[in-house]
């Protein structure tokens, strides 16, 4: 048997490399809409995440914000005795931002 | 839903507005329509990363069209869509492959699969895989674009973001390397 020549070589090396005819994979067109929907829901959840981290971190931001302008207050300076009260207006202020915040990311 | 040929012709002009006008579609965040470019290309890609990687690549081929989908609006219409997608799965492959080999410490420039099978296909056994074995990724990759699929030098290079010369010799040297294969096969 000869080995192909030059013309007979691009119509046996098309007839070996040729794509496989027939329909459209459905069932590989579903994975694929799987994979796009999986990575849509990973999407939004790291926006949700990032998103939270921005809140919490503004109000952080804000508590410590707080917390400086309170612990430089006069009117104040009384009750930061021995007994700690200085910290109760501070930490109220935590509370009622972070009841803020949430109210707000739940809206 | 009609039944979607698989390999539509490429250069089939009405083939070509319909992928077009669906690409708009998809832009558009319409996933239907990315599912019927789904259905219209998968078979070719999956063909083309399968033959370049030399083993089962759906999942390449799944992340390609995830890709596709989530730079629909980078398509312009410049060349075909087909050419588009395939040109990601190129890419895809290639960083998959670096990942894998930088992983495994191999040395660079050494081609993984070079040194499977060194045996000449006997001529009952002659089958792509076989012959593409012994082929670097790039080659199997140029020569399956240009021969089997179809494609011109031209947009082969394209395809795979490679100078026309190199296309070109890339595939000189895969379809010289080929027809000693073959000739071998056939004088045994």
């Amino acid at each position: 048997m000869m080995a192909p020549d030059d013309r007979n070589m691009d119509a046996t090396l098309a007839a070996l490399l040729a794509p496989p005819e027939g329909p459209g994979d459905r069932g590989f067109a579903a994975g694929v809409e799987r994979a796009i929907a999986a990575q849509a829901a990973y999407a939004r959840a790291r926006r949700r995440f990032w998103r939270s981290f921005a809140f919490e971190a503004l109000a952080v931001a804000a508590l410590l914000a707080a917390l400086w302008l309170l612990s430089s207050t006069p009117l104040l300076a009384p009750l930061a005795g021995t007994a700690h009260w200085g910290l109760a207006p501070p930490l109220l202020l935590i509370l009622l931002l972070w009841f803020g915040t949430q109210r707000w990311r739940q809206t | 839903m009609p039944r979607l040929p698989r390999n539509a012709p490429l250069r089939d002009e009405a083939s070509a507005d319909e992928d077009w006008a669906l690409s708009q579609r998809v832009a558009g965040g319409d996933r239907a329509a990315f599912q019927l470019l789904v259905l219209r290309h998968e078979g070719r890609l999956r063909a083309f990363l399968s033959r370049a990687a030399g083993c089962d690549a759906d999942d390449l081929a799944q992340e390609t069209f995830v890709r596709a989908w989530q730079r629909a609006g980078e398509y312009r219409g410049q060349g075909s869509y087909a050419a588009w997608v395939m040109g990601i799965g190129w890419r895809l492959f290639l960083d998959q492959r670096r990942t894998a080999r930088r992983r495994e410490g191999l040395a660079a420039g050494e081609e993984v699969t070079t040194a499977t099978d060194p045996r000449p296909a006997s001529d009952a056994a002659i089958d792509a895989d076989r012959l593409l074995a012994a082929l670097a990724p790039q080659e199997r990759a140029a020569l399956t674009l240009c021969f089997g699929h179809g494609w011109s030098h031209g947009e082969a290079a394209a395809i795979m973001g490679v100078p026309l010369g190199t296309l070109k010799s890339l595939v000189l040297r895969a379809r010289a390397k080929a027809q000693k294969m073959i000739g071998e096969g056939a004088d045994r």
